[in-house]
């Protein structure tokens, strides 16, 4: 057997003994058949041969997704995503669909109807979500780099509690066509990597203008270097975090600095408002982009909608989608919905001076370390969890969790953004801290 | 009491461009159900929509012909409700900024002609068709239609009658089909409205009702007449009128109530975040703008200043090809109201004795040739109707002229005719010698006999006057 089919077939077995609750589905005879054309083609390709496990979210024609869902069990898409496509070009094998939250929808990992995903770094600790499987499959070694999705930090929270890298691309810098909407003007499909390098060729590999996904473009081809880039720490971010939290970011700090760059503090205060607005913004967007699920057409279905929807989806999608029904159409809550937009706007704005400042800006990506399972059954606290992520979401921003530091044995993360398009300087940053981190 | 009827139109005209609004299905009609849709149109998770922008262009022609602005940026919005019809569970349209702002139709009323503004016009998808099977105890969706371009037209309230109202959205038809931005055939539902109707009772303005879906200018008229005459009626039991939604049933010509009371909330919009803004523009709309060409209110114009009949004028002005024709054979030299008289009358009445589907077949150049003729005398009205016949399809007319005989008829053949007929005497001479001037017709007859038919009658009937003064 040659070297890349066996690559292959350990994958595939590693992958199909399930651990964690990581995968929903193993493609093995696909993914077998793929290595075996890969053989037959030349030349150098990017990802030659490297496994890559795929959120169940995002189409792989032909193969099941579910998405999480009952609702949805049984739906085969008819074509793959623009980022499946651009992976099998690049000489990538798709090894699987992963485990996530119902919809996407969930920051623990534990909202899927398939079971929850256990932390590869401690079973007794969430995985983080929602791409919870995505991340677990990289922590734990069966792949290099799995593909996730970020609406409010899906990629970046489930990263830093496995101690992994997850990078949430500028919105529309990589295409998303083929990605389940969970609510469009938020979502990006993210890279989950067990390296700053692997994570840099991933996203060569997936990013630029798609014709069929009128909001994507071609992100700055080329990096800033690190020397002389201007690194800002967020003051109101490092306030949110847990001491170990602010001690990794004030490492980071360190690290870029040693590598040239140059260190200031920020202050960004209407990002404080960020969670609120996230949650009424995602709420309404994710009415209308989940109501094509009634049961009629994808799934299993066979009965009237109400009955079903109640039926099949789990209690934390239809008491998001309860909300941004109310939302939507009760004329009492319109403050709310228009506060939400004036909000953010405020925030992007707020975040355009502060990128007058500085190249990039550093905070802690959560509070603290993956919390215990047994701590985990407040939705409250659940809901908080993205409270430092989702700006990056709510202004489009290219957003990076990078893992630095520990707490209760745990992995910590700092996390790191840039402007919108200068997705490869906030990748070349992490490449900095890889680098700085290894030296020390 | 004075009582005024208020009618609001909202008309859906299906663009006809090659392909759907956000995806590459064609759009056509009459295909086997589902057999045009794919997966961006049949809503699968994951797929994005993409703007036709040819859809976009015809949208924008038919706004900018009735004297409509466009908007400066284009943007997009959902309209959220669920209908097993609605493959998304929410139509793409465009609620915060209308493509069109602003226009107006004149349309002919009883006290001449008036201007109907519009209000606004915006770009949405149309949505699927679903059909009961009661038999089988089924709903069947059929997607053909779900993506289908269609531009709204949303007029002000400013019609006063049921007629006024088809006539107006037999302008609006007329002139997207003038435009060829739509096929305009009401039996494919290329044309839809929804009909508001109120009643201002000695000023005060009554509350608005809904007739959804109306496909027929007839229809739409008895829509007008029936829900004012309802209306009326309630007001005069004492009773309120509530804000309904009606359907009418036009086979039993009737209306029936759909919808109580419906609030504005029960459609909730929200914005389309996967169709970014786009910048119109500004040249490329001004562009499109002179490309127009003549329009038919410019048009109708100068056919009243031709001295065209009334009725041939709404012809040509609802079928472009005809007007088109028409102009090329007036600008070959032809009087106006005989090449209409050729191409309304005479030609038409060959296309219809055969059948004829679509457009005619004839050139410009064959109606010129033949009205040439007649006016130099060479053919009679007659012979040059049979010639149509037989040149109807495009044949050369002055080869099929030869071929048949029905040459040219000069001096000298009138003048043998005149004189064989003299010469041969008999009892209609006789009796027109002896002062019987009624005798002059067989004398007349007897000549064209002679010439079969085919020579000019009043060049014939001098010659014959001549000849008998000799
Ligand atoms: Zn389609």
């Amino acid at each position: 057997m040659t070297e890349l089919k066996s690559r292959i077939t350990a994958a595939i077995a590693a992958a199909e003994k399930k651990p964690w609750n990581a995968f929903r589905l193993v493609m093995g005879e696909s993914a077998l058949r793929q290595a075996e054309e890969l053989e037959k083609r030349e030349g150098p390709l990017p990802l030659r041969g490297i496994p890559v496990a795929v959120k169940d979210n995002i189409a792989v024609a032909g193969v099941e997704m579910s998405c999480g869902s009952r609702l949805l069990e049984g739906y085969v898409p008819p074509e793959d995503a623009e980022v499946i496509t651009r992976l099998k070009q690049a000489g990538a094998v798709i090894l699987g669909k992963t485990n996530l939250d119902e919809f996407a929808m969930g920051s623990y990992g534990l909202r899927s109807a398939f079971g929850p995903v256990r932390n590869p770094l401690d079973p007794l600790r969430c995985a983080g979500g929602s791409s919870s499987g995505s991340a677990a499959a990289v922590a734990g070694g069966i792949v290099p780099m799995a593909l996730g999705s970020d609406t409010g930090g899906s990629v970046r929270i489930p990263a830093a509690w496995c101690g992994v890298i997850g990078f949430k691309p500028s919105w529309g810098a990589v295409s998303r066509r083929g990605l389940l909407a969970h609510a469009s003007s938020l979502d990006a499909v993210g890279l989950l990597a067990g390296s700053a390098a692997d994570c840099g060729r991933f996203f060569d590999a997936v990013a630029g203008f798609d014709p069929g996904d009128a909001t994507s473009f071609d992100p700055e081809p080329k990096a800033r270097g690190v020397s002389g880039l201007r690194i800002g720490i967020w003051r109101e971010q490092l306030l949110l975090a847990d001491t170990p939290a602010q001690k990794a970011v004030l490492e980071a700090a360190r690290l870029l600095e040693r590598a040239g760059a140059r260190v200031l503090e920020i202050s960004c205060p209407a990002v404080i408002l960020a969670g609120e607005t996230y949650v009424v913004l995602a709420a309404q967007e994710a009415v209308s982009c989940l109501a094509r699920f009634d049961g009629l057409r994808f799934g299993r279905g066979g009965e009237p909608t109400p009955a079903l929807r109640t039926r099949l989806m789990g209690a934390e999608v239809r008491g998001r989608l309860c909300l941004g029904s109310a939302l939507l159409s009760m004329e009492e809550l319109a403050p709310l919905r228009r506060g939400a937009l004036c909000r953010r706007s405020e925030i992007r704005q707020e975040l355009e001076r502060a990128f007058r400042e500085a190249d990039l800006l550093l905070g802690p990506t959560t509070p603290g370390p993956a919390p215990l399972l047994e701590r985990a059954g407040d939705a409250g606290e659940e809901r908080k969890a993205d409270a430092l992520t989702v700006v990056a979401n709510l202004a489009g921003l290219p957003a990076l969790a990078f893992p630095l530091g520990e707490a209760e044995n745990m992995p910590l993360s700092v996390h790191l953004m840039g402007r919108r398009g200068e997705d490869r300087t906030v990748l070349r940053a992490a490449m900095a801290l890889e680098e700085g981190r290894g030296a020390r | 009491m004075t009582e005024e009827i208020v009618v609001g139109l909202e008309i859906h005209v299906e663009l006809s461009t090659r392909s759907k609004l956000f995806c590459g299905c064609p759009a056509r009609f009459g295909e086997r159900p589902n057999a045009l849709c794919c997966p961006i149109c049949a809503g699968h998770p994951g797929t994005l929509p993409r703007l036709n922008r040819g859809a976009l262009e015809a949208g924008l022609r038919l706004g900018l012909a009735f004297g409509g602005k466009a908007a400066p940026v284009l943007q997009f919005d959902r309209k959220n409700y669920f209908y097993p019809d609605l493959p998304k569970g929410y139509q793409i349209t465009q609620r915060r900024m209308p493509v069109i702002h602003g226009g107006f139709l004149e349309i002919g009323t009883g006290e001449g002609t008036r201007k109907i503004h519009i209000h606004e016009a915006h770009i949405e998808e149309d949505a699927g068709k679903l059909s009961h099977d009661p038999a089988r105890g089924l709903s069947l969706i059929d997607l053909n239609r779900a993506g289908v371009p269609l531009l709204e037209v949303v007029t002000e309230p400013e019609l006063r009658s049921g007629e006024e109202a088809a006539a107006f959205a037999r302008k609006l038809r007329d002139l997207a089909v003038w435009l060829g931005v739509s096929r305009g055939k009401m039996q494919e539902g290329n044309l839809r409205a929804d009909v508001n109707v109120s009643l201002t009772r000695d000023g005060v303005p009554g509350e608005r009702t809904e007739i959804k879906n109306v496909a027929s200018f007839r229809e739409i008229q008895r829509a007008v007449e029936l829900e004012s005459l309802r209306q009326h009626a309630l007001y005069e039991a004492g009773e309120p009128v509530e804000r309904v939604t009606l359907r009418y049933d036009g086979d039993r010509d009737r209306l029936s109530i759909m919808r109580e009371k419906e609030e504005e909330s029960g459609y909730r919009y929200s914005p389309e975040p996967d169709l970014p803004p786009v910048v119109l523009d500004p040249d490329w709309v001004e562009q499109l703008r002179a490309g127009l060409g003549t329009l038919p209110r410019e048009r109708e114009r100068e056919y009243l200043a031709w001295g065209l009949e009334r009725e041939w004028i709404t012809v040509l002005l609802a079928d472009r090809e005809l007007s088109r024709l028409l102009d090329r054979t007036v600008s070959l030299g032809a009087g106006p109201r005989e090449a209409a008289a050729w191409i309304l009358v005479d030609a038409q009445a060959i296309a219809r004795a055969r059948g004829w589907k679509g457009s005619l077949p004839t050139p410009a150049e064959t109606f010129a040739y033949l009205i040439r003729r007649v006016e130099e005398g060479q053919f009679t009205r007659a012979v040059a109707r049979k010639l149509l016949e037989e040149v109807f399809e495009g044949e050369d007319p002055e080869e099929t002229a030869r071929r048949l005989g029905l040459k040219r008829i000069g001096r000298e053949e009138i003048e043998a005719a005149v004189e064989t007929v003299i010469r041969e005497g008999g009892k209609a001479l006789q009796d027109y010698r002896a002062g019987k001037e009624k005798a002059f017709t067989a004398l007349m007859g007897r000549a064209m006999g002679i010439l079969r038919g085919q020579g000019d009658p009043t060049a014939v009937r001098e010659a014959l006057r001549r000849a008998l003064e000799k």
